[in-house]
């Protein structure tokens, strides 16, 4: 890659003029202070990062309580005495009299699973850390278009889960994190719990338009020159239609749960139909909000996928077009079906017209799915830590993305709904979609954003650990579901033990396999060894920089000469081409 | 290598790597709109504002004087065809979108287009939910009933904050009703020196309230119209406050004292205690004492 | 980054030619090219922040929408007691400042720092009466008569049994639109004061008199909506 230089020639490496943005300046204290103050988006990112992954612990921690109190079916039996015996429930007070208490904490458990992992994990996960941290380096610029707002952003998702925190040191709330009323206006009534909650994600609903807003208006102003829309990484085409979901979806959920807020303070009676209100209106109003987001989550998630099929292959994408423009028929998609986390609330005619329209997400879902196995094909395959993360990603993704169709399909739901065969589909969405594909970018970008690498062994055992253990979890969880296991149950049924137990057992795979991938990254940390510039021999501009980047990215104004993924053709920067040779010219090639 | 939807990211032709703030560009080419326009928009939003006022009363007038009923719609469409002109004014001349980039507009149409996806669908559902079958009615066509109303809430903090009344069950304006007609019954029998309120001091009470109602609340048409005397004409309460001044005809002296017991603008607690006794003093949340005199109550409407 | 530390002791005087908050002094973001891209990024920015305080407003409409379409009775009585007076006159109030607040950006545009400072105090004295109007004549009265949100409301001669929840609808959104109204005032206060004691804004820098006025005409562009709807649709 050329670049154009402004100001002055330097030759690539070896700058001691300005250090890496983790270089610390002054002391202990000055450099807290510098990170607490700092408008640079590389040290936000970091803080973002690090802030959704303890909130990602903590929703962890939340699962996997969930999974040890479902390993056994609760039995309460009452003998000739008269005393009465629980066996099989966790988290039951010493001397319990009734089941009822044990499963309220259940329930109350499953929430904060829920909201952690939804409001303060996943939504802010890839864009907010990752994309954050890598979309003004892949387009060539400085920062962010409005770092203070960035800055702000991220005091504002602190501030939003400490509430959430708070709640959960409250005594955590038991509305399930969809804070469907009446449940969230009348449970609790003498707690302020729910209140914080959903204060909580009311809150971090700001932090997630700040966000939004700023990608938006750096994606449009402050690309690199040279680069046009169609020279941009696939990445920056998911980041940009999040921030507009982002834009466009999240200020429904300030104001649904505004109105939820005075509901449940003021009872002003739009959701309650003692006074003539419609629960199901709030019903419509959360999930104008959280359908979309679910493309939120999974959105950056695919942009990651084809940012490491490309350069871990060392292929040109296969259809770019159609990969970016599906980016934005799902962020246009997205608003148009909500309504089929309701077949059952709403009536015949809006299911029907929701569940018709509900197929169209399949389109273009299925068009990166293709163009991502095209890509695939007769490519130089690296089987490292991030390519096999999005080969689990491809695997899982896939898997569920079609179990959507019988959930979509208005008779089937009907069967469906409610069970664990919805928790199965959007946990192989969620999980093995926007988990997978975050840890795959994770590995793939640590060394940029560290200056570190990681250990390659150990980093593919944590992946096939977190693999197999998320199928053994999950997958029997669709046989559940189609039994009628219903979810939100701390009991069952001894039919479902078995399968139960599997599931946990698969839960304690998912965990060593992160704990892997912890212990891994922390090495990395402390006994790394250094990170060439372009380890991978990526092409984006993140590549052209040092690792870790200096603190105002580049050295020189970026100009662009060639797109993101002309393996083909261009030798990688910081790169030989012994490393990573140029395939021979063929009549045909090329792009 | 393609073009873009803008072109900003093209080198930009007033990028000067000797002045690389911009500070000697002394103008940007920004459009300055001219005072004339900005006067003539205002005007144009004045007269659009009067316009819709004047249709929406003249329509009232119209239905009155010919006695006919308009079907909604044509009030709603009239009004929201105003409102969208007086919008698309504002939007493209004071916000400058007529002669700002497109892009700002293109922002500003995404967001028009999310609100319609999201009013249309939802008012859909809610509007045609009983259509096919009737089990999906629900509570909603029957909403305010207040069957949720009869619940007493265990104490806490929010029962402090959110006054969930216990109406027994009863639509909340039914209960407000019948609050008002026993602070009646239980004024009128402390007038007398009773105790509690006596069967015919329930009668009178009742008596009075409808009386009232029926001269302040609903009109001489029978129609929830607005009247001059209405409590909260705060226009009517200066006009009779001013005529009461130079007053001399019995009209006037009549028109003072209704301003006195009714609709003092200065001080509202005379109105509080004119014909509707004790009918706005506080009452403390959760202090129901109405629920076992509910036996005669209901019988009136 | 341009920032710029304004308490140095050695600065010029505010409001002097050579203080760094003059306008004619203030540079532009390290991460842009220059100044004409910082501004047309910062109204992207704000056109998208206007964006999601529609779609704010959108779930009172939406609210507004579907229970006008159920409870066309229960409506009807409250726009009744709605005064269309009022309703015109805080319309003409917001005009009148949004006109002026477009005179503003005019002014700053055309170097005038003083018409500026008169257009704002204008717009400010506008926003002032309206919230005046609306809570002296409008909801100080009602809340005394008990027409109040919810099972606030004690009103004992209501017709309907939906009323209650009209009130809320019309309580949020109103309530919403005024706390609009004031942070919009509170926005404009702040390029007041830059603008008298810096002259901070002139034909290369007025951005924020720029934004600040475009966050203002939304307040106007809702209330635009929200007059018809609650007042004269009957």
């Amino acid at each position: 890659m050329t670049t154009v230089d402004t100001n002055h020639d330097h030759a690539h490496g070896g700058h001691h003029d300005e250090g890496s943005y983790l270089t610390p300046r002054g002391g202990f204290w000055s450099t807290i202070w510098a990170w607490a103050s700092t408008v640079d988006h590389k040290k936000i990112g970091v803080m973002y990062l690090f802030a959704v992954l303890f909130m990602f612990f903590l929703g962890g921690m939340a699962a996997i309580a969930v999974r040890l109190e479902l390993y056994e079916p609760v039995r309460q039996a009452m003998d000739a005495t008269g005393a009465t015996t629980i066996t099989g429930q966790l988290f039951a007070p010493a001397g319990a009299e009734s089941i009822d208490t044990g499963n309220q904490i259940y329930n109350r458990l499953f929430t904060l699973h829920g909201a952690i992992m939804v409001f303060m994990f996943i939504v802010p996960s890839i864009p907010a850390s990752l994309g954050n941290f890598f979309l003004p380096l892949m387009l060539g610029a400085k920062d962010v278009a409005f770092p203070r707002v960035n800055l702000l952003s991220w005091y504002i998702y602190v501030t939003g889960s400490i509430f959430g925190v708070a709640s959960i040191i409250l005594g955590g709330v038991d509305t399930g994190w969809t804070f469907y009323t009446p449940y969230s206006t009348t449970t609790d009534a003498d707690h302020w719990r729910v209140f914080f909650m959903v204060l909580a994600a009311f809150v971090l609903g700001f932090s997630s338009i700040l966000t939004g807003l700023n990608f938006v208006v750096t994606t449009h102003k402050l690309r690199a020159p040279g680069m046009g829309w169609f020279d941009m990484p696939l990445f920056i085409w998911a980041i940009y239609a999040t921030s507009i979901i982002q834009v466009l979806a999240t200020p429904v959920i300030g104001i649904t749960l505004l109105l939820l807020l005075f509901e449940r303070l003021f009872h002003i009676g739009i959701f309650d139909p003692s006074l003539g209100g419609d629960p199901v209106l709030f019903q419509h109003f959360f999930w104008f909000y959280s359908h979309p987001v679910v493309y939120v989550m999974i959105l950056p998630g695919m942009g990651i996928i084809s940012e490491l099929l490309a350069v871990h292959a060392r292929k040109h994408i296969f259809g770019y077009r159609a990969i970016a423009f599906s980016s934005l028929g799902i962020a246009a998609v997205s608003f148009l079906v909500w309504g089929h986390h309701m077949f059952t609330a709403m009536g015949e005619l809006s299911s029907t017209l929701f569940s018709a329209l509900t197929f169209l997400v399949a389109i273009p879902t299925a068009i990166k799915v293709f163009n991502w196995i095209a890509t695939l094909y007769k490519g130089s395959i690296a089987l490292n830590t991030p390519m096999l993360y999005a080969l689990s990603f491809l695997f899982l993704f896939s898997i569920g993305g079609l179990t959507g169709f019988p959930l979509a399909t208005l008779s089937t739901d009907l069967h469906l709904h409610d069970s664990y065969f919805v928790v199965a589909h959007f946990h192989y969405v969620m999980m093995g979609g926007t988990v997978i594909a975050m840890v795959g970018g994770l590995h793939h970008w640590w060394p940029k954003m560290f200056g570190k690498m990681y250990n390659e062994t150990w980093g593919i055992i944590g992946c096939l650990l977190v693999f197999v253990g998320f199928n053994v979890t999950f997958f029997t969880q669709f046989f559940l579901g189609t039994q009628g296991m219903p979810r939100r149950y701390a009991s069952y049924v001894d039919e479902f033990h078995t399968l139960h137990m599997i599931s946990t057992y698969g839960s304690w795979i998912i965990l060593l396999g992160f704990l892997v991938h912890l212990f891994n990254f922390i090495h990395s940390l402390v006994a790394g060894p250094k990170a060439p510039p372009n380890p991978w021999g990526g092409l984006t501009m993140e590549w052209e920089t040092e690792s870790p980047p200096i603190e105002h990215n580049f050295h020189h104004e970026m100009l662009v000469k060639h797109g993101p993924y002309d393996f083909e053709s261009v030798v990688p920067p910081h790169c030989d081409e012994a490393e990573f040779p140029l395939p021979p010219p063929q009549e045909g090639a090329g792009h | 290598m393609e073009h873009s939807i803008d072109d900003t990211h093209i080198p930009n032709p007033a990028f000067d790597p000797l002045d690389p703030h911009g500070a000697t560009h002394a103008d940007h080419g920004h459009h300055i709109a001219s005072a004339g326009l900005l006067m003539g928009t205002l005007l144009a939003l004045l007269f659009f504002t009067v316009l819709t006022v004047f249709l929406s009363r003249g329509e009232v007038w119209f239905q009155d004087t010919f006695s006919v009923v308009l079907p909604q719609w044509v009030n709603v469409l009239i009004a929201m065809s105003i409102a969208v002109v007086k919008a698309s004014l504002v939007v493209a001349f004071f916000m400058g979108l007529r002669y700002d980039k497109p892009l700002n507009l293109f922002v500003l149409l995404f967001c028009l287009a999310a609100t319609v996806q999201f009013l249309l669908p939802t008012t859909l559902d809610l509007y045609s939910r009983d259509w096919v079958t009737n089990e999906h009615k629900g509570e909603i066509i029957l909403g305010g009933t207040g069957a949720g109303l009869d619940m007493t809430t265990e104490g806490g903090l929010f029962v402090k904050a959110s006054p969930r009344p216990n109406t027994g069950g009863e639509p909340l304006f039914e209960f407000r009703r019948q609050q008002s007609i026993d602070e009646r019954a239980s004024a009128i029998a402390a007038a007398h020196g009773h105790a509690a309120a006596s069967p015919e001091d329930m009668t009178q009470a009742r008596h009075d309230f409808w009386v009232y109602h029926y001269d302040h609340e609903l009109h001489d048409t029978g129609h929830t119209r607005r009247h001059p005397d209405d409590l909260e004409n705060v226009f009517a309460s200066w006009s009779v406050t001013r005529a009461s001044h130079g007053a001399d005809s019995a009209e006037s002296v009549a028109r003072a004292e209704l301003a006195d017991v009714t609709s003092s603008s200065e001080n509202h607690s005379v109105r509080h205690t004119g014909r509707t006794l004790g009918l706005f003093d506080e009452h403390a949340p959760g202090t129901d004492t109405h629920a076992d005199d509910a036996s005669g109550h209901g019988e009136d409407h | 980054m341009a920032t710029i530390d304004t308490q140095r002791a050695d600065l010029p005087a505010p409001g002097s030619e050579g203080h760094p908050l003059f306008w004619k002094n203030r540079g532009h973001g390290h991460h842009f090219r220059s100044s004409a891209e910082e501004f047309d990024a910062c109204k992207l920015g704000m056109w998208l922040f206007l964006a999601t305080e529609i779609l704010l407003f959108a779930g009172i409409f939406c609210a507004y929408t579907v229970f006008r379409t159920l409870y066309p009775e229960a409506w009807a009585e409250i726009s009744h007691s709605l005064d269309w007076r009022f309703g015109l006159l805080n319309t003409v109030v917001l005009l009148l400042s949004s006109w002026t607040v477009a005179s503003a950006v005019r002014a700053a545009q055309r170097g005038r720092n003083g018409a500026l400072i008169l257009n704002l105090v204008v717009t400010l004295i506008c926003a002032a009466l309206f919230i005046f109007i609306k809570l002296k004549f409008e909801y100080m009265v009602k809340l005394d008569l008990g027409k109040a949100p919810g099972t606030w409301f004690s009103y004992p001669y209501a017709e309907n049994p939906q009323v209650p929840l009209c009130w809320s609808i019309y309580y949020m959104g109103t309530g919403l639109h005024a706390l609009h109204v004031i942070i919009g005032a509170c926005l404009l206060s702040w390029v007041l004061f830059r603008a008298i004691r810096y002259k901070a804004y002139g034909p290369t820098h007025y951005t924020m008199v720029e934004t600040s006025a475009l966050y203002w005409h939304l307040v106007d562009l809702i209330w635009i909506f929200l007059f018809p709807l609650l007042y004269l649709i009957h």
